[in-house]
Order: C-alpha cells, then structure tokens, then sequence
C-alpha cells in the first residue's frame, strides 16, 4: 500500500496577521499601561508589550481567535515584566546604582500621598503578590481568569491575593 | 480603615485607586508596528535555521537507525528456522503504487506507508522496528484509525464504488473527517472549518458553530483531523490518521504507534479555565467503545500539562484510536484530539492485505 500523492492546492486561512495589526492599535496603550503597574518605568513597560507582540506574531496562525489573543498577549507581557524585573534584580547586583533618589517633590506634591505609599508597597512585594492584585484590583479579573494567566492554580491566586494584600496593608499603615 | 471623607476605606478601595491613578499617567506610547514585523521577521529567519539543523541532525540520526535496521535485519535473516516460520506464516503480497514506495505488507492492519502524522510527537513516533512478525512490518508509521481497517476494506470499497458508485464520501477528506468526530461520538463536530492538501496528506479543521452566535460568526475549530489516501489509484479512499496538536489541546502520550496496554496512560498539554477531559479508546470493528473514562481534570491556564489514564478490553483489531476530548461551556466537545495505539490482542484471521 501506498500514499496516492496529491496535489498541493491554496487552501485560504482563517485568520491572517492583519487581524494582530488591528490588536496592536486597540490594545497596546492599554497592555502598556497594565506593564507600567509592574515596572518601574515606562520604557521597560512598552519594551515588555513590544516583545509581547512579536511572540504573538510568531504564534498567530495558532492563535486564530481574537479573545484567545488578547489573553495570550495579556500573559506573554506579564511574563516578560516577570523576567525584566528579574533582570534588572542582578544587574543592579553586579552595578550596584545609586539609590533612587524617589520621586521629585513636586512629583510627590502632585502624586497622591496615599497613592505613592501604595504603588511603592506594591512594588515590595513578591512578584506573584503583585501580579494577582494588579490582574484583581486593575483589570478586575477573576480568580480563575487570573489563574488562567498565570498559569497557576485557583488556590495558589487567593494565597498569594490574600498574602499580598495583608503586606500591603501592613507596610502601607506601619502603625 | 477610617479617614477623611474622600479617602477610600479598605485597602483594597485604596489599592484599586492607587492602581487607576497611576495608570491614567502613563502617556499614550508611540506607535511601532513595524518594530513588531521587522523583529518577527528577523525570529522567523532564526528559526528557520534553526529547523533545518534540526533536520539535518534528524536526518544524521536516521540514517544511523537505518544502518542499525539493516545490521538487525541481516542478522534476522541469517538461518533462523523460527524466525522464518514465523514470517513465512504472516508475511503478505507486497503492493506498489506507480514509482511510490515499496511497502511490504503484512498480516494485521500494518501502518500505512508515509511520512509520520504530525499529531505524533516527531521522529520518536515512529513504532520499533517489529520484534515480531505478528506486529507492523517496517514502515513509516501512519495508524489506521477509520474508516477502513486494512487493504482489503480499502479495495472491497473501491470495487463498489467502481460498479455502483457507492459511499463516494470516501474521496472527499472533509466529509471523511467529520465521519471520523461521528465515529468518535462528538455529533456536535459538523463543521468543515478549513481544508489544507499537502504532501502529507490532508489537514482537515473542523469545528462547530457557537450556539449562541449569530449569522455570519464563524465557527469554532475543536480540531485538524490528519487523513491520508489509503491504497492505490486515482480512487484511493481518505483514512483518519491522527490529529495535529494545537496550544489548545493536544495528546502525546502515548506515543503515535506506540503498543499500549490497559490501562493506558494518556496526556498532553491543555488551555482552558475549568477543564475536564473525557477519554475513550475504540476500535473500528466494535460499536462501542472498548473502555472510557471521565472525566480527567487540569490547572486552569495556558498549555498546562494533564495526565489521566483509562481502562480497556476487547481489542482485537490490532489498532486503536486514544481519544480525549474536552468540553461542556460552548459545546459538549470543543476541542478533542486522537493517537493510534497498536495492541497485541489481534485474534483469529487476520486481515488480509
């Protein structure tokens, strides 16, 4: 027995790249956005959402559904967030920079008190704490949608949403 | 908490805000599209060369496997009166198509002649060389999974169809992929998504419509059913092979073409929020299945592993089809996937071929 050779023929695609190019415009303020709360800075976060879109292209023609996408370029920057801040934890090992000399006291004077007490305590915790609150209490994601995200169990997202809020609380009202 | 009237009360009031805040100061960022495609495209160059060393390392290793082959083969060969007996009982015609290759024939439904499905996980997936005459002869390891069992199915079919132009379903690849979803009890899978014809075969998507959705949406892909034309001449019939794997939804274990055992167990890698994983395992001479098991669960997430296992009996056939699917928010079945499984059950007169 044997294979009957059959011609190649142009099958048309379900879903083509222009699709991503229309993602890209709708979403990348927003992605940019959801990285700056993770990041320190916004270069890192639109560096993080740059890279989150071209694994996306590369991934497209698995993708096919445009909600699929979104969750995935939801994750891919979480996850490249995860590793920039990795990064940058050893190189300011290795090149220990001087301290950060915090925000300007006009930056402060306009910021919220409150506000920047909360965004630097959230920047204290563990990156798992972090990302569950900022998935919960920014994009108002589910428990499940958040761990669907993040690739790790329900329980593992109340533990850590549980565990990063009471931080926060502490280390935002020391008293 | 208590504060001043405008301050919000519980942490997590203050945590929300905190969060709006400071996302409302982010600026709008620059648009760079084409950062996005020059730098996919750069990555995809990369990988390209990275595939053909790939191959090309696959291609030293097969050559090596084919040398080994051969220095077992004459060893086989050498005076051996069991050995020969054993192969003298079994062996069947040999059958070529045009300059196709030469695939020597033998009793049971031997794989079909090919390159290997790319539901199975790559060269790995091909079966062993047979240790025995009563398994597959050597060949390129396609399992067939439905709708015919052997050759002599094939050509009973063809006759038929030649004289009375019966069931000419079995030249259209896509009908034939929503049979094999039938044959599998997935009644919901009635769509014939996408259709791509290549050199390995035919790669059906096939999928159904949301229940909800309204005219023009399109339908959900569940699966690309894998089919290649069994038998010889220009009305060779479609046969289900495989499945390919997708981020959704796919089965390695066992391994394509693997000799598998009850029970079984089966796994792959899984996206989904609450996901539960039916298995069956079936062979095309029994009406029902001949085990099943549900449902098997995984963590919620994106391409997370999951592993179950499932119990069977009753195989005779030489071949099953392993089965899973998953299910019950759009449809009962959204995604599914399969892999060919040899047994060692095979009774009475074996097929001819």
């Amino acid at each position: 027995m044997a294979i009957v050779p059959t011609p190649t023929r142009e099958v048309p695609h379900v879903w083509d790249g222009g699709d991503l190019h229309d993602l890209y415009r709708g979403q990348r303020a927003s992605l940019v956005r959801l990285a700056s709360l993770l990041l320190h800075n916004q270069v890192d976060a639109e560096e993080a959402v740059q890279d989150a879109f071209v694994q996306a292209h590369l991934a497209w023609d698995r993708l096919r559904d445009p909600d699929k996408a979104a969750a995935y370029l939801r994750s891919a920057v979480l996850n490249g967030a995860r590793s920039r801040l990795r990064h940058l934890r050893v190189v300011e090992r290795t090149e220990p920079r001087s301290p950060d000399p915090g925000p300007s006291p006009e930056a402060a004077a306009e910021a919220g008190d409150d506000r920047r007490r909360v965004m630097a305590a959230l920047r204290s915790l563990s990156d798992r704490q972090r990302e569950c609150l900022v998935l919960r209490y920014y994009l108002d994601l589910s428990e499940m949608e958040i761990a669907a995200t993040l690739g790790i169990s329900v329980g593992s997202v109340k533990t850590h949403t549980h565990r990063g809020l009471a931080a926060l609380s502490t280390r935002v009202d020391p008293s | 908490m208590t504060g001043p009237a405008d301050r919000p009360v519980t942490m997590e009031d203050r945590l929300r805000q905190a969060l709006n805040e400071h996302a409302a100061t982010v600026p709008e960022p620059p648009d760079r599209w084409d950062d996005v495609e020059r730098r996919a495209a750069v990555a995809r160059h990369a990988g390209t060369g990275r595939t053909g060393r790939r191959r090309a390392g696959g291609l030293a290793i097969t050559a090596l496997a084919a040398a080994v082959a051969l220095v077992v083969l004459a060893s086989v060969l050498r005076p051996d009166p069991k050995r020969r007996l054993l192969t003298t009982q079994t062996a069947g015609p040999t059958t070529t198509a045009g300059s196709g290759p030469t695939t020597t024939a033998v009793a049971g439904p031997g794989p079909i002649s090919g390159p290997v499905p790319t539901s199975g996980p790559g060269p790995t997936a091909r079966p062993a060389v047979p240790t025995s005459a009563s398994t597959a002869a050597p060949g390129s390891g396609y399992q067939p999974l439905w709708p015919f069992h052997s050759l002599q199915d094939v050509r009973a079919w063809q006759s038929s169809y030649q004289s009375g132009g019966h069931s000419p379903w079995h030249l259209d690849p896509g009908q034939t992929a929503l049979g094999f979803a039938a044959y599998l009890g997935y009644t919901n899978i009635d769509t014939v998504i996408n259709t791509k014809i290549d050199g390995k075969g035919a790669h059906v998507t096939v999928g159904f419509p949301l229940p909800d959705g309204q005219p023009g949406d399109p339908p959900r892909s569940a699966a690309v059913v894998h089919l290649v034309r069994f038998g010889t001449g220009g009305d060779a019939p479609w046969e289900a092979v495989g499945t390919e794997d997708s981020p959704d939804f796919s089965l390695t274990t066992p391994r394509y073409g693997a000799t598998v055992a009850s029970p079984v167990s089966v796994g792959g890698r899984v996206s989904g929020l609450e996901i539960r994983i039916k298995l069956q395992v079936r062979q095309q001479s029994s009406t029902a299945p001949l085990g099943e098991f549900c449902c098997g669960a995984a963590v919620a997430g994106l391409g997370v592993p999951w592993t179950s296992a499932v119990s069977f009996q009753g195989a005779t056939d030489g071949v099953v089809t392993i089965a899973a699917a998953m299910g019950g928010g759009l449809a009962a079945v959204e995604h599914f996937a399969v892999t060919g499984g040899r047994t060692n059950g095979a009774s009475g007169p074996t097929p001819g071929l």
